[in-house]
């Protein structure tokens, strides 16, 4: 073979390989494809639900959830009347406890502890260091005596911290504030009813009491417990306009200071908790119940009104029999009529009466800041309830109750929360109306001629300068079948009638007359009567209720009235 | 030469930071001292206040006015109080009550 043949020959040519690169389009990468989207759509989703979260974050929640604060164990916040001044105080005070059987030399102990009391019975003492038994040596003890105690080093000595609550006020807020026990619970008043935040708040609780206000009516109440004898007594001093309480005084008190358990049933808080019949003073009610529902107007007439009516055999009568028989709607207020204003409620009718009455609440039980509210006794609404109703007869309330349903027909038919807590925003309250216009200043002047005319029945408020206006209501007693002679004799008080501003409950439960004492009338004539004439609310509850709008009238006008 | 800056930046931070840190330091110790002192400050006070208010109580009051003074406590007439307002250096005295005597 020739070599030339054999050339081999090379052949170059494009290898055309059968593998090249290509996206892949399997269904793998198809899914993944899908993640990726699922992903993208989940991801705007958090996107938009994160925006929804920040924006619902950022606004107010309208719910509050209250997260219970801790109570502090042997704490208690203290108390301040509506000026900052203490009403109760807490303080840690040390008791001091032997332990007979610890003591090395007991005729030195007791030498050393005689040294530092010198004034100290010790015969008591003595015995008991010579048992075995561990006792109080002596309770709430100075910080100076403690220091000289714990220097004689003795191992009996055992001091316990306790806490005191100290009323520097004893007597005067004693109904209002209440008692605690020795586990440091309140057992009455403001103590048990805001124990938990008396517990736990930081800032002393602010009353909307006035100490020196508190003061006056206190003395006036106490001067003419004397004067009229009566088993107790009670005045309510309250704002119309927002249901602030500044004074609230019942008698018979007790010294807070002295923790004595309190049994006896004379001690009840007569302005909270005594229910009463309370006579006439409902009338101002019967009348602007009549006046909201136009069934009256001020100088509608009743002609030929009886002396005498009866109804499902009772009778019932005026008190005065010298009472004109045509009266106007204004004159039967003026004049206290009792079947008067039975026509004036007979005008009204039971279900228009009755909830007038729930609706300044006087029916029902009130809502209040202290335990000690009583409830009115309910009972049947029928013609002769309606009658006698009208009157302020077989329907019962309770003075501050009573004090209420005054300031909202006073103060424009605004409804009002009587208050013993002082608001921190007391501009942000909003009020509101449930009497129609027209109501106070309808009835307002109308009250201050009970005062200022001959013909009204509470002239002995009549003091000048404060625009007194008012209506009395005496009433007897009930005993389980009837009524007994012992009275009530009430005095409902509103000034300056001009533009309301306190209404003042005088209460005398069973006055007695006093043949001593001076009366002043208030008329300008000068003229005085000596005793008392009539065992009436116009005789008593009314001369107390002047007496003290006379002592706390410049206090109100000046502290409480903003100069310009 | 930038690494010589940037050594020499480092460190003068670590010394600031340092000396703030320890006036920081020294100031919450200062305010926290302070606040001890409010609180016993306060207590203090809230005791004085407790005094003041039992031996400045209207009974108090009375006693020592009848002890020390003659004369008994009258209460004010309201017609008689005045109001006086200065304008334009000038003292106005109005009547305070507005209230119609009738």
């Amino acid at each position: 073979m020739n070599s030339k043949n054999k050339v081999e020959r090379l052949v170059l040519e494009n290898y055309e390989n059968e593998f090249f690169y290509e996206k892949n389009k399997s269904n793998l990468n198809i899914t993944f494809n899908r993640i990726a989207f699922i992903f993208f759509v989940f991801l705007i989703i958090c996107i938009i639900y994160s925006f929804k979260v920040f924006y619902l974050g950022s606004l107010n929640s309208k719910i509050k959830i209250k997260i219970p604060l801790p109570i502090k164990a042997n704490y208690r916040a203290d108390i301040v009347d509506a000026n900052g001044n203490f009403v109760v105080k807490t303080i840690n005070t040390i008791d001091i406890l032997i332990d007979p059987n610890l003591v090395i030399d007991k005729k030195r102990l007791l030498l050393n502890l005689k040294l530092i009391y010198p004034n100290k019975d010790f015969s008591k003492i003595k015995k008991e260091i010579y048992g075995d038994k561990t006792f109080y040596f002596k309770k709430k003890i100075s910080e100076e005596k403690y220091q000289k105690i714990r220097l004689l080093g003795d191992k009996s000595i055992i001091p316990e911290e306790k806490l005191s609550r100290i009323y520097p006020q004893e007597n005067l807020f004693s109904h209002i504030i209440g008692q605690i026990d020795d586990d440091n619970n309140g057992i009455s008043g403001i103590e048990k009813f805001f124990d938990y935040e008396l517990k736990t708040r930081k800032e002393p609780l602010k009353l909307t009491v006035d100490t020196d206000i508190q003061f006056l009516i206190r003395e006036e109440l106490l001067k003419f417990q004397d004067i009229f004898k009566s088993e107790g007594s009670a005045a309510i001093l309250m704002n119309v306009n927002n249901g602030d309480v500044i004074s609230m005084v019942s008698l018979p008190d007790f010294n807070l200071n002295k923790r004595e358990e309190i049994k006896d049933v004379k001690f009840i808080n007569r302005a909270t908790k005594g229910v009463y019949e309370l006579g006439s003073v409902f009338k101002t009610f019967t009348f602007a119940a009549g006046i909201n529902e136009k069934e009256i107007q001020p100088d509608t007439l009743f002609e030929d009104l009886p002396k005498n009516i009866t109804c499902a055999g009772r009778s019932i009568r005026e008190y005065d029999n010298e009472i004109p028989s045509d009266l106007t709607a204004e004159e039967i207020l003026i004049r206290s009529g009792n079947i008067g204003s039975v026509r004036i409620a007979q005008k009204i009718g039971i279900e228009k009466f009755k909830s007038f009455l729930e609706k300044i609440g006087v029916l029902n039980k009130i809502e209040f800041d202290i335990e000690e509210v009583g409830k009115p006794i309910s009972f049947k609404w029928g013609k002769c309830k309606l009658a006698t109703s009208s009157f302020g007869h077989g329907i019962t309330t309770t003075p501050l109750q009573l004090a209420k349903g005054y300031s909202i027909i006073t103060n424009g038919g605004y409804d009002i929360k009587p208050t013993l807590i002082k608001k921190n925003n007391p501009q942000k309250i909003i009020k509101n109306k449930i009497l129609n216009d027209g109501v106070s200043d309808t009835i307002n002047p109308i009250l201050r001629k009970v005062v200022s005319t001959k013909e009204g029945t509470a002239g002995f408020a009549n003091i000048k300068g404060y625009e007194v206006g008012g209506k009395t209501g005496t009433a007897q007693k009930t005993i389980v079948g009837g009524y007994s002679k012992k009275k009530v004799n009430t005095f409902a008080a509103i000034f300056p009638t001009s533009k309301p501003k306190y209404v003042l409950i005088v209460l005398l439960d069973e006055p007695k007359l006093n043949k001593e004492y001076i009366y002043h009338y208030k008329d300008g004539s000068g003229w005085k009567y000596k005793g008392t004439a009539y065992n009436t609310a116009g005789w008593t509850s009314v001369e107390v209720a002047g007496k003290i709008i006379e002592k706390i009238g410049p206090i109100l006008a000046t502290k409480y009235i903003k100069v310009n | 030469m930038t690494k010589f800056f940037i050594i020499l930046s480092i460190l003068f931070l670590i010394i600031f930071t340092t000396i703030t840190k320890n006036s920081t330091k020294r100031l919450e110790d200062r305010i926290f001292l302070t606040k001890e002192d409010i609180n016993v400050l306060k207590e203090k006070f809230e005791l004085v206040l407790l005094d003041y208010n039992f031996l400045t109580t209207p009974k108090k009051l009375l006693e020592y006015q009848s002890k020390y003074f003659e004369k008994d406590l009258i209460s004010i007439d309201i017609n008689k109080i005045k109001k006086i307002t200065k304008r334009n250096n000038e003292l106005i005295i109005t009547k305070f009550n507005k209230i119609n005597n009738e």
